[in-house]
């Protein structure tokens, strides 16, 4: 169903960053005026121009009376309207306030809704009255925080996890999609908390959960070395979330450490992974 | 070595794992040094405060620790003997990655979607498809001083038996992979050395607890083939066993002694500051 193509190399390897920043993170933040590139690490958060060419906005971390064991560092990023949220290993949720051009970044409220580190953070556009939840955080205890965005953000749900890190979560049309450490993909009903599937996904842990939003497609991607994509849908008789399984692949001896659909409609993915010099490609035939 | 720890960190099933992968180095540790107390002591000194210090951390930081030790493993290719035998490397020095065998504890086996209704009941169950062959996990490692770890990362890759290559099969016609530098000192370089002593009788002969040390003579090329061909000789041979009388004769022991006294330095060295004094000092002498 998908076949390779031709594989994008990567220029110099990604463990030889010149000022050994330590980047867990990057995400390209699409906000009605402008796009920014955000990047979170050890230190801090660093925002950039779409191009990359000019930073426009850092923020260092505040360690404050951390002791120097404990890991400091910021992880999960989302944009939702003007604002940019990014999670930090304390559990806080930091939400900046994006002007429509300019370095004029404001860090307008700190979301307190995790105990401990964030590990992603997923948002869609307001679906309207019904759909009220418009943003899930999600931590390394497996705890999934939804939220209504606006000038406030308010906390609408919590759905505790189980002892196992959820590195990776998504969210469609109402729907919590969350990628578990032991290897489980689980949907939510976002406004409840509900558990509607459960799926025994993958043999290692998740490392990336994508969404292609125009066909209700989720990709899976673990450390197992599978790639699994799946069809969501919600029953016309009962009304309940289904999920069948489409494809799957696998990327041969490598620990897949990202995977991202490459277009909405979800025709074509790409793959990377640990010690890996290249992005593949697969296209649907 | 570099490569020997990134495989063990690489192939880790579970985050905690790596945990339970150095309570495996300490307990080869112990192995070694079993007839020591003191040593012993140590040791398990070490292991509490290891326990102390990590037993309580969570899955997550767990995962943190191994992303943070593979991004300053990245990029190393090295190929290692005892790894491209064992067909655990690739020829391009990428570990292979095994999708069969059983998944880490606490992880069910891919392969189900279940569907449930608002009240929480399972309403429907489907199979799929996920590409590799996995079973269920036996049981857990213990974290425990003394316990069954189960995971073998971590264990003495040199302990299990392999045959004794005495010509070149058609698949290993590359000398470069029989010159490869190998990752683990000869163990049985200590034995030699050992039994050179008792020979001389300067060694005590302490009865182990561990299995018999030494040399065992075979004559086949694995243990196995050994043991098969005792069960599959036929009974009109007899047994003529041969009395080597290598060690425990008085006389000699005597001898060998004084021999070894004869060796044995008679001044002490002087001490000095530099080369200099030295060769004044044994131009002295003549």
């Amino acid at each position: 169903m998908f076949r390779r193509e031709r594989s994008i190399p990567l220029r110099c390897s990604a463990a030889a960053l010149c000022n050994n920043l330590s980047v867990l993170q990057v995400h390209w933040c699409v906000l009605p005026f402008r796009v920014l590139l955000v990047l979170t690490s050890h230190r801090g958060i660093q925002m950039y121009e779409s191009d990359g060419s000019v930073m426009v906005y850092w923020h260092a971390l505040d360690s404050g009376d951390v002791s120097p064991v404990q890991a400091v560092f910021a992880r999960g990023i989302a944009s939702s309207g003007h604002f940019i949220c990014v999670g930090t290993w304390s559990g806080r949720v930091l939400v900046f306030d994006i002007p429509a051009k300019g370095p004029n970044i404001v860090l307008s409220e700190e979301l307190a809704g995790h105990q401990t580190s964030v590990t992603d953070i997923a948002t869609e556009p307001a679906q309207g009255q019904d759909c009220m939840a418009d943003m899930v955080t999600a931590d390394d205890s497996g705890l999934l925080c939804v939220w209504r965005s606006g000038p406030e953000f308010k906390l609408m749900t919590q759905i505790p996890g189980f002892g196992v890190p959820c590195p990776s979560v998504q969210l469609w049309h109402g729907t919590v999609a969350a990628g578990y450490g032991d290897g489980q993909v689980r949907l939510y009903e976002a406004s409840t908390g509900t558990l509607h599937v459960q799926i025994s996904a993958h043999a290692r842990a998740i490392c990336a959960l994508d969404l292609a939003p125009e066909v209700g497609k989720l990709l899976s991607a673990a450390e197992d070395t599978f790639v699994h994509i799946w069809k969501l849908s919600r029953s016309p008789k009962s009304g309940h979330t289904e999920v069948e399984h489409c494809h799957a692949e696998c990327v041969p001896d490598t620990q897949v450490c990202g995977a991202r659909f490459c277009d909405p409609a979800g025709s074509s993915f790409a793959v990377t992974g640990y010690d890996l010099a290249e992005i593949l490609r697969f296209s649907s035939v | 070595m570099t490569m020997a720890f990134k495989y063990q960190i690489l192939l880790c099933p579970r985050p905690k794992d790596v945990l339970l992968i150095t309570f495996n180095h300490l307990d080869a540790i112990k192995g070694f040094i079993q007839d020591s107390p003191a040593i012993l002591h140590q040791v398990e000194e070490t292991f509490r405060q290891l326990t102390e210090i990590y037993g309580a951390l969570s899955a997550g930081e767990f995962q943190l620790i191994r992303q943070t030790l593979l991004i300053f493993f990245q990029d190393l290719h090295i190929r290692v003997s005892i790894f491209l035998k064992d067909r655990v490397q690739n020829s391009n020095g990428r570990f292979v990655l095994p999708v069969s065998g059983p998944v880490p504890w606490g992880t069910e086996v891919p392969g189900l979607i279940r569907m449930f209704n608002d009240r929480g009941k399972e309403v429907k169950k489907i199979e799929f498809k996920h590409g590799g062959h996995y079973v269920t996990a036996p049981k857990e490692g213990s974290f425990e001083l003394y316990g069954d770890r189960v995971l073998k990362l971590g264990t003495n890759m040199y302990s299990m038996n392999r045959p004794v290559e005495t010509h070149m099969s058609g698949a290993s016609k590359n000398l470069a992979s029989r010159t490869q530098e190998s990752i683990a000192p000869n163990p049985l370089a200590k034995e030699e050395l050992n039994f050179l002593a008792r020979l001389m009788g300067g060694m005590e002969i302490k009865k182990p607890s561990g299995p018999e040390p030494g040399f065992r003579l075979n004559l086949f090329t694995t243990d196995e083939e050994e043991e098969h061909a005792a069960l599959t000789r036929p009974e009109e041979l007899s047994y003529e066993v041969l009395n080597i009388q290598a060690t425990q004769d008085q006389q000699r022991n005597e001898e060998l002694a004084r021999i070894m006294g004869e060796f044995e330095v008679m001044d002490q060295p002087r001490q000095s500051a530099s080369k200099g004094d030295d060769l004044l000092a044994m131009m002295d002498e003549l």
